[in-house]
This record gives C-alpha cells, structure tokens and sequence, in this order.
C-alpha cells in the first residue's frame, strides 16, 4: 500500500523522459509511439487524480503511515 | 484535497492525513456513550460495568460485532468524558508528533549487505540479503516500548491490512488486466462473434501441425537410410589408410627418364566399386589413376653420405 504513490510518480516522470526525448522527432514511428504515450499518460493521469478520492486517502495514509517514507516524498515532489 | 494545485502537496496530504485520523478513529470516541441504568434494557447490561459500580459501559469502538450500534442513538450518547478526550488528544497529538518528526533512517535498525553489488554473486543469495523494512515490525516495536506514536499502531494496523488490488484505484489495474492481459486470447471478441471461423482457424492449426510432423518423419527416414549407407561403403573400405601402401615391382621402373614414370596400363590395386554396384547408388568414386608411391629403399642417405672431416669437406664441395 505505501508504495502505491512512489509507484505513481515513477512512472509519470518516465512517461514525462520518454515524452520529452520524442518531442521534436519527425520519424513517423517515433511520432506514433509520442502520441501513444501521451494517451498513457492521461489514462494515467485518470486513476491518479482518484488517489485524491476518499478510497485514495488510504494510500496516502499507507505512504504517510510508513516511517521511512512519511512526508519526505510529498516534499520532493512538492 | 484540491489536486489542482500540486505545490501545496506538503500540505495537503498531512492535513488530509490528520482529517482521516480525526474522522476515523477520534470521532468515536467522542460519541462513546454513557449508559444511564434505568435507559438501559435489562438484556444488555453488562456484568463487569455492574459489579464494578460503573455506569459506563465497556463499549469498544473497534469492536465491530457487538450490539453498541444501539447505543449511538442520539438520546443515549453522552458528552465526551474526560478520559475520552484525553485518549483523542493523545491520539492527534501522536499524529503530529509523528508527522513533525523525520523519516527512520534504514540504517539505525537494519543492515545493508555491504557486497550487493557484486556483479558475479549468485542472484538468490544476493536477493536474500536485501534489506526490507518491517513497517509492521516498527510499530509493533512503539507499540511494546509505550513510544509517542504507540497511540498510532491501530491506523497503521488498519490501513496494512488492505490488500493494495483491493482499493478501487488499484483495482482498476486488475480488472483491465483480465481484458488486456493474459487472458486476452479467450475474451477476443471477434473469435466470440464468429464460432465457426474460430473452429476454421483451429483446425488449420493442427494441420499445419500435422504437415509439419510428417515433414519431419520424412526428414528423419532419410537421414537414417543415408547413415546405414555411409556405414557399409566405410566397411566395404572406401576410405582407407592402407590402400597407397603398395610394394612396387622394380620391373616397373625402366631406366629411360621418362619412361620411368609412365604409368601402367594395369592397376595392382583392386578395382573400385562404381555406383553401379554401390546400395543405393548415392556416390560416384571415379577410378582415378594412381601415381605409384615409391618405397624407400635402405640405400644410403644424403645424412650417411657426409664427409667425416673437414679435409673432406673441402674435397666434397670442390
């Protein structure tokens, strides 16, 4: 449970690298696999906003409850 | 929570954190009753509150399979009680003592095998080694040892307790992957459409299945017959180490240079099987004339021939 938000945010700054190093490429495969990407991070963005939600705070509570974790990730990202 | 600003993060989520605490463990207390004697029904006194002379009730909050649903009606709950309030501020104030407190470091109670990074150790042994840390093991700890955040073991008892693919976020991944995953094949709808083409496409499978296997038969007859055919010419002695070795007749040899490597008109060697006679008739050796390999003779040498002085030397090179 506590590591559901670290999971999160690992994957969204993966899809935000791969998005980045796709940008401002014009092969047709390379823009296929952008836009591709870019809908998997909506989708993404989706269940995330859901963590918010009154079932999503028992994850937040998950990471906050762990003591190796409790703020010191919110910080990072925040 | 407002997850449009993201920057307010650090403070979002220890508010909402608090809020949880507060909403599902301190609201409880707050509304544990008071029993009065004479509201109460003779069939839910309780012996020990009565023994003891009592009037609260021994009601649990977290006990979830009694009857104390009953005694949440507004007519019989009661004002917190100090030692209620007590317990909920113990509780909030555990919550911020925690939150205001840093992170455990992973190195204060556990070890870290210094050698994980040794590329050639076997992955088994070096995965058992690995470090996790025991949330669970952590609170039971300030849970025995009466630490501040002790009053925090039941939120953490309670959220560790949820299987991860449970929560309806999380679920979502599980049920996508019964659509999209292994699975995927039997919940094709276009095979679920059309029956028959399914049938169709599985028959066409074991055929091709079934065309494969005897190719390989065939294959596998064939190698055989070629093996047991390249053992009998071996046998026969095609390929032998001894047939060049031939004495030769001296009355072969003329005197006359080139007459002396004519070759002869009549093999000594026996005749080579042609195709014809040959199982199988596979190999052609073709009856190539041999050029006579001349035994040496025990004449002198070149070595038995060397002078045996230097005088002798010099005469021999003059």
């Amino acid at each position: 449970m506590q590591h559901v938000i670290t999971v999160y945010n690992d994957m969204f700054d993966h899809i935000d690298g791969v998005m980045r190093a796709l940008a401002k490429k014009k092969t047709q495969w390379k823009e296929d696999l952008f836009f591709a990407v870019k809908l998997a991070r909506q989708k993404l963005s989706k269940y995330y906003s859901e963590v918010t939600s009154t079932t999503g705070m028992l994850q937040i509570s998950a990471h906050i409850i762990d003591p190796f974790r409790k703020l010191r990730s919110f910080r990072k990202w925040g | 929570m407002n997850p449009e600003v993201e920057t307010s993060y650090t403070m979002q989520y220890p508010e909402a954190f608090l809020k949880y605490v507060d909403n599902e463990y301190c609201a409880k207390h707050r509304h544990v009753p008071v029993n009065k004697l004479e509201t109460l029904p003779s069939s839910n006194l309780v012996p020990s509150a009565t023994a003891s002379g009592s009037y609260q009730s021994s009601f649990d909050p977290y006990d979830s399979c009694s009857d104390d649903e009953e005694y949440l009606t507004p007519n019989n709950v009661a004002e917190t009680t100090p030692g209620q309030s007590d317990r909920v501020a113990r509780l909030l104030s555990a919550a911020w003592l925690y939150l205001n407190s840093p992170p455990e470091a992973p190195m204060h109670w556990g070890q870290i095998n210094p050698n994980l990074n040794e590329y050639h150790s076997d992955p088994m042994e070096i995965s058992s080694a690995f470090w996790i840390p025991d949330i669970i093991d952590w609170w039971r700890q300030q849970e025995e040892t009466h630490q501040k955040c002790a009053d925090l073991s039941n939120v953490e008892r309670d959220i560790f307790s949820i299987m991860p693919h449970g929560v309806g976020v999380e679920a979502t991944f599980s049920l996508h992957r019964d659509v999209i995953g292994w699975r995927q094949s039997e919940n094709d709808s276009e095979m679920k459409e059309d029956p028959v083409q399914s049938k169709v496409h599985r028959m066409a499978k074991v055929h091709d299945c079934v065309e494969m296997w005897q190719g390989s038969q065939n294959i596998r007859a064939t190698q055989k017959e070629s093996c047991s055919q390249n053992k009998q010419m071996t046998a026969v002695g095609y390929i032998s180490d001894t047939e060049e070795i031939v004495n030769v007749f001296w009355s072969l040899f003329q005197h006359d240079s080139p007459a002396a490597f004519k070759l002869s008109e009549r093999s000594l060697l026996p005749p080579a099987l042609s195709a014809k006679d040959l199982p199988g008739g596979r190999t052609q050796i073709l009856n190539v004339r041999r050029t006579w390999r001349i035994n040496h003779h025990p004449v002198e040498s070149d070595k038995d021939r060397a002078p045996a002085s230097i005088s002798d030397t010099n005469d021999w090179l003059n």
